[in-house]
């Protein structure tokens, strides 16, 4: 065989061997591309699934706070009073209200007066049957005081009943009683002793009511709501001075 | 000529059997190697079903959940508008009835001191303690007739009034006098006191003579101190005393007052009260 034979069958050879390794490569390159493009197809559907699954933890976390809130919300509802039977006796007590302003509106007609509760430490003052204003007082105390000297005692409590404002008088001077000088461990000293006069402890206005029993005013208006007295009733600054502006002399004053 | 040149270079410095070896080895990893990528692809497209599946299922838990959240949201806001109206419409109520009560408070307490008064019965030898036409408790008198003692009138009006109270009887004032330029002053003393001895405690004073209190503390002091009495036992004083208020009327039918011999009084003083 001849050199140029031999040449001519290795380069027919060389050349089919690249005809088949350029077929084999076109389909490898082919069947590479749809798995790239499958690889990222599955990429985007993970992304996707992801998507989802942050979406149904994110709102499985809002219907959690939603549920919090709801169960709270009812919470503050139950808290309030769900008798439903409450209107009803509301209305029999409106009832009882309305017979009761009858019998009484037919004995005060349409006088002002002034209302003391010495259970609830308040003050009201009306017109007829209706309420002017009210506000915090403090009446007596209660309980007893023994002076061991001379054999007295003394209930500190605001006598209940009727009354009527005998007189008003402006920036009163305070004579102090003998249980107060008791009550300090004090000797007592005569009647006109001039210790006995005290500027300012009864504030700027003071009403009498008789039997040695006032409305005035003092100078710890925290204690008011609270029964502090000997007996008098005392009023904050204002409301004393709004008193001295509405009440005039000879008001009838219920205290019970 | 170059071809055949690089040719003759491969050729020539590589055995033949190799490079046919060679050749071969590659033609049938390149024929294979798509055996090997389908198998990868169908595996990957197994993996996209299960992933579709899920994707189809999430996609359908997230449309649950997402309708829950905003049915949720839409109970919330309900709840949260309702609430307040509900907290509100309650508040009303409540403060109504509140208001509501402490009217009634005010008018009962009120109607209570206005309708309540005492009544002295002597047929029945017993003072009532009415609230309007009813009568609540009754006590006995001792003194029927009433007695008048320390020299007071033997008469009163048909009605008297209740003018103030003390829990104890207070002494006279005591007396202050002039030594030597300086005040002095002994305060009065319960035990030497006429008034305090003769009217003990729970003392309800009228507008008249007529006082009503408990035992005396001193026989001789109670004879001697002017008022009309009606010998009320302690426990009677103590009701009367916390039932009647201050203007309380007192009223008195038929009633007949002895006098009792005075015996020489003694002066009364004024007090005060806290």
């Amino acid at each position: 065989m001849s050199d140029s034979l031999k040449n001519g069958l290795k380069l027919a050879a060389y050349l089919a061997w690249i005809a088949a390794a350029g077929i084999a490569m076109v389909r490898d390159i082919h069947r590479i591309s749809e798995l790239y493009k499958s690889i990222q197809r599955t990429q985007a559907m993970t992304d996707e699934l992801a998507v989802d699954s942050q979406g149904i933890v994110d709102s499985a976390h809002l219907i959690r706070g939603g549920t919090r809130d709801v169960q709270f919300l009812q919470g503050l509802v139950s808290l309030l009073p769900q008798n439903k039977s409450f209107a009803r006796t509301q209305r029999a007590m409106s009832d009882e209200v309305e017979a009761l302003r009858y019998k009484v509106g037919r004995r005060v007609k349409n006088d002002l007066q002034v209302l003391v509760d010495t259970r609830a430490n308040k003050i009201y003052v009306k017109k007829g049957l209706t309420l002017l204003w009210d506000a915090d007082c403090s009446v007596g105390k209660g309980g007893i005081l023994a002076d061991k000297v001379t054999g007295r005692r003394w209930e500190f409590v605001t006598p209940r009943g009727q009354f009527d404002v005998r007189e008003k008088i402006e920036s009163p001077v305070w004579t102090k009683p003998d249980w107060a000088f008791v009550e300090e461990h004090k000797p007592v000293p005569p009647p006109e002793d001039p210790s006995r006069h005290v500027a300012g402890e009864l504030g700027a206005y003071v009403f009498n009511l008789g039997d040695g029993y006032l409305i005035h005013g003092t100078p710890d208006e925290s204690v008011l709501g609270h029964p502090v007295s000997h007996g008098c009733v005392r009023l904050s600054a204002v409301d004393l001075k709004r008193l001295y502006e509405t009440v005039p002399k000879w008001t009838r004053v219920y205290i019970y | 000529m170059e071809k055949g040149g690089f040719l003759e270079t491969l050729t020539g410095r590589a055995h033949p059997a190799a490079v046919v070896l060679v050749g071969a080895g590659i033609l049938a990893a390149l024929y294979t190697l798509p055996r090997w990528l389908d198998r990868m692809v169908s595996e990957e497209q197994r993996f996209q079903q299960e992933l579709s599946r899920a994707i189809d299922q999430t996609a359908a838990a997230r449309e649950r959940v997402t309708s829950m959240q905003a049915l949720k949201s839409a109970d919330l806001e309900r709840l949260k508008a309702g609430i307040s109206g509900h907290a509100l419409s309650q508040k009303s109520l409540f403060e109504s009835g509140l208001s509501l009560q402490e009217e009634r408070r005010l008018l009962e307490k009120q109607l209570e001191i206005i309708t309540t008064t005492l009544f002295i019965n002597p047929a029945l030898q017993r003072i009532f303690l009415m609230r309007a036409e009813q009568p609540l408790q009754s006590y006995l008198l001792s003194y029927i007739p009433l007695r008048s003692f320390g020299g007071a009138p033997v008469i009163l009006p048909p009605t008297v009034r209740i003018i103030s109270k003390e829990r104890f009887a207070y002494p006279e004032r005591g007396k202050s006098e002039q030594v030597n330029g300086t005040l002095q002053y002994t305060p009065p003393q319960v035990g030497t006191s006429v008034r305090s001895n003769a009217l003990g405690e729970f003392v309800v004073f009228t507008n008249s003579a007529l006082i009503l209190h408990g035992p005396p503390l001193n026989e001789e002091d109670h004879a001697r101190f002017p008022h009309i009495c009606l010998g009320l036992d302690r426990e009677a004083a103590r009701k009367l005393y916390r039932g009647s208020f201050i203007g309380t009327k007192i009223s008195l039918s038929n009633v007949v007052i002895e006098k009792v011999e005075p015996i020489p009084a003694l002066t009364t003083g004024t007090t005060t009260k806290p």
